[in-house]
């Protein structure tokens, strides 16, 4: 039974009866997982995948006496990306914390070392120097030596438990008495034995192509290629269930470059006609040279996309949620593929007094993150338009520091009928060092013929105020 | 149709008689197929209703108004000075509001519809699309217009064309928002097509001197804001034209709307009384077979 810091707290022990363990607590607090050994096997797989970012070769540790329950990395050379192995440690078990795996870690010139310091070292994260195995591993337990059960309690008949004790037996007589498993598994550890490991793999993603028999400058051949290869793409994704996020095209072109395009994807998708449109504007531009030898069509990055259960949607019928949904998504990929994804936005709202920067524009294929809480506003004090770039105006007030009279900016202007404000709005100090920002006065200016501007005059130190119009209510 | 050709004529003269003829007789046919189209006696289109008309399917044009307020103004002139006014601006705080009412229209019948405000010249603030709740000015306010609002930039008229056809034809989107700029006949009747085919409104913000320009549009409206007594901010909306509608008796075509200050909706729309009777008197009563509304 493994189970969370609280429950250990609470008096939770591994072998405790679920009964009793239950007892500890309110029976609506805790929750209860079978043990599944293939679905962990599966997730620390997943973990060794997403361990890659550390180094190229991950092994799920698959040596040990009882059921895998670590990774192996071989990590020489790697540390230098990182700065050191201090800090690739640091992040490493960081970003499992982030992932919310608690870790422990060693990094040592063996993985048999640094299998047996993660495990019973002296702490959570251990580093040892080359050559300092030895000492290292003498204090801890045999068992730290991926020993099985009868070996480990035949040593401890004879009253060896610690490593130390193991290293000052002569040698030759181990094999004699406890079995060549014992020398090897302390070789190793001592790096006087080669230890490998067999990284897993990640598996290819999913690619297709057609060559061929002579190069063919033919649009609709190459067209008709693509078309056929989407559909063997397709069928290759649904096996998976899987749909593309980004997929890449090549058309290889003889005596010139490749001819390459990429085309992403908001939400993963294997519909042939989907992708289809948006392949087709690209591949009608492409510029095809001296013919094209082959066409290869590569999902560079797929999404999971479970089966559905096909439906008929037919003329004059009311469109589910799911399928609304689905024609949106597209719509998004068409346009943001011809326009480009920077193009196609959708906007979120931040917290900042400041108007320009109370609000982000991102790609709207990347998906909606939360908007965040805004002071209360009400809409007469923001304009409905706001300038990209404010147009600068010249004013006439009365008085200093009075309502505007009348405001002229290029190509308009005229007198104002009634001048709300000011509201003043300081720099952001804790982004702006000090003097650098320059306080704003806005006001709400009523134009002749009814309009409402949205007038800001610029007031730094020493020199005179500048006056813009930033929007309007439109 | 038979023609009598007097005899003394000329062979140039008969030819000429017998293509006015043939002439004559295409152009009564194609009123006869125009009378019988069932579009064109569609109750719902009497002005009476006026408040669903701009979600009718189609093309919905909206102008600003002229700089000085009158329709024709020769200052107004493609190219004359007046226009270069870089504050010609669209009537965005109305159509924010038709963009509520659109996307809560799809939302009773449970699908979440987007909106998408096509070319940056009509990308209103984004504070400006929160609903906030008067009772509760601190909330976060309905944000659901935001959330569902996709700001589209495109470049020139033809890649704003194509962008707003796309989306018209998209069943996820409840109203389409574009800057109507430019757009020729041609471009105005490829929008309304693609209109009918998707179901969704297309709302193009034109800018006031090209009143003139043709274009297949369903609707055209003309928004000017008006001076007020009290900070509130008021609009004349005006129904310049609607295809295929007759007006009902006693039905406006002027309204006076004004944009509430702490929930920023736009007031039920109410005809101006004033200005409203002696502009139908004097208009005859509109033709069964006129094309121009």
């Amino acid at each position: 039974m493994h189970c969370c810091e609280r429950a250990q707290k609470a008096g939770v022990r591994a072998g405790l009866p679920l009964a009793q363990a239950r007892a500890l607590f309110r029976a609506d607090t805790i929750r209860l997982e079978a043990d599944d050994p293939p679905r962990r096997r599966a997730a620390l797989r997943s973990l060794a995948t997403w361990a890659q970012r550390f180094s190229p070769a991950v092994a799920v540790d698959e040596d040990g006496p009882g059921e895998p329950d670590g990774l192996l990395l071989d990590v020489s050379g790697c540390e230098r990306v990182f700065g050191g192995e201090a800090r690739l440690l640091r992040q490493a078990r960081g970003d499992l914390a982030g992932l919310g795996f608690q870790s422990r870690a060693a990094v040592a010139p063996t993985f048999a070392c640094a299998w047996a310091l993660s495990r019973f070292g002296d702490g959570e994260a251990i580093i040892v120097e080359p050559g300092g195995q030895r000492g290292a591993i003498a204090p801890l337990p045999v068992e730290a030596l991926r020993l099985s059960a009868e070996t480990t309690a035949e040593l401890a008949e004879i009253g060896i438990v610690r490593i130390a004790h193991l290293l000052e037996l002569p040698r030759s007589t181990l094999p004699a008495r406890f079995g060549e498993e014992l020398l090897r598994r302390l070789d190793r550890a001592l790096g006087q034995a080669i230890e490998t490991i067999e990284p897993v793999r990640p598996i290819p993603p999913p690619a297709v192509e057609r060559c061929f028999d002579g190069p063919t400058a033919q649009m609709e051949v190459i067209e008709l290629t693509v078309r056929d290869l989407l559909a063997r793409l397709a069928d290759a994704l649904l096996q998976r269930e899987g749909g593309v996020r980004r997929m890449e095209v090549e058309l290889v072109r003889s005596d010139l470059p490749p001819e390459r395009f990429t085309i992403t994807l908001g939400r993963p998708s294997r519909e042939v006609r989907h992708l289809w449109t948006l392949l087709r504007p690209k591949l009608e531009r492409a510029h095809l040279g001296f013919g094209v030898e082959a066409v290869r069509l590569r999902a560079a990055s797929i999404g999971r996309l479970p089966h559905e259960q096909a439906e008929h949607w037919r003329e004059g019928e009311p469109a589910t949620a799911a399928q609304v949904r689905r024609a949106g998504d597209e719509l998004l990929d068409a346009l943001a593929n011809r326009l480009g994804a920077a193009r196609v936005q959708r906007a979120m709202l931040r917290e900042s007094h400041l108007p320009e920067r109370a609000f982000v524009l991102r790609p709207a294929i990347e998906g909606i993150s939360g908007s965040e809480a805004c002071a209360g506003l009400t809409p007469r004090d923001r304009p409905t338009l706001l300038f990209e770039h404010p147009l600068e105006a010249q004013v006439v007030s009365l008085t200093p520091d009075g309502p505007v009279h009348r405001v002229q900016w290029r190509g308009g202007g005229g007198a104002v009928r009634r001048c709300l404000g000011p509201e003043r709005l300081e720099p952001e100090w804790w982004r702006t060092p000090p003097g650098h920002g320059a306080a704003r006065d806005c006001f709400a200016v009523q134009e002749q013929s009814g309009r409402w501007l949205w007038l800001v005059r610029q007031h730094r130190d020493g020199e005179p105020d500048q006056w813009s119009i930033h929007g309007a209510w439109a | 149709m038979r023609t009598t050709v007097p005899r003394h004529s000329g062979p140039a003269e008969r030819d000429r008689a017998a293509r006015q003829a043939a002439a004559r007789a295409v152009v009564q046919a194609a009123s006869e197929a125009w009378a019988g189209r069932p579009s064109h006696r569609d109750p719902h289109l009497a002005w009476l209703h006026v408040p669903s008309l701009p979600f009718l399917p189609g093309v919905h044009e909206w102008f600003d108004a002229p700089p000085d307020g009158e329709p024709g103004d020769p200052r107004c002139g493609v190219g004359s000075a007046r226009c270069a006014d870089p504050l010609r601006l669209p009537p965005l705080a109305i159509l924010i509001d038709l963009a509520w009412r659109a996307i809560l229209q799809r939302d009773q019948a449970g699908e979440g519809a987007m909106v998408l405000w096509i070319g940056s010249r009509c990308r209103p603030y984004s504070h400006a699309l929160v609903r906030r709740d008067p009772s509760d000015p601190h909330g976060p306010g309905d944000r659901r217009l935001l959330e569902r609002s996709i700001f589209v930039e495109a470049a020139g008229a033809a890649e704003r064309v194509w962008a707003i056809d796309l989306a018209l034809r998209c069943a996820a989107v409840a109203a389409v928002i574009a800057d109507g700029r430019a757009l020729s006949m041609a471009d105005s009747r490829r929008l309304q097509i693609a209109a009918a085919a998707g179901g969704a409104p297309a709302w193009l913000a034109r800018p006031a001197r090209e009143r003139g320009e043709l274009s297949a549009a369903r609707t055209r409206w003309l928004v000017a804001p008006e001076p007020s007594l009290t900070s509130q901010q008021t609009w004349r909306v005006e129904l310049l034209r609607c295809k295929g509608g007759q007006p009902a008796p006693g039905s406006a075509r002027l309204w006076a709307v004004r944009r509430d200050d702490a929930t920023g909706r736009i007031h039920e729309w109410a005809a101006r009384d004033g200005d409203l009777a002696p502009r139908l008197a004097d208009r005859p009563p509109a033709p069964a077979r006129s094309k121009i509304a």
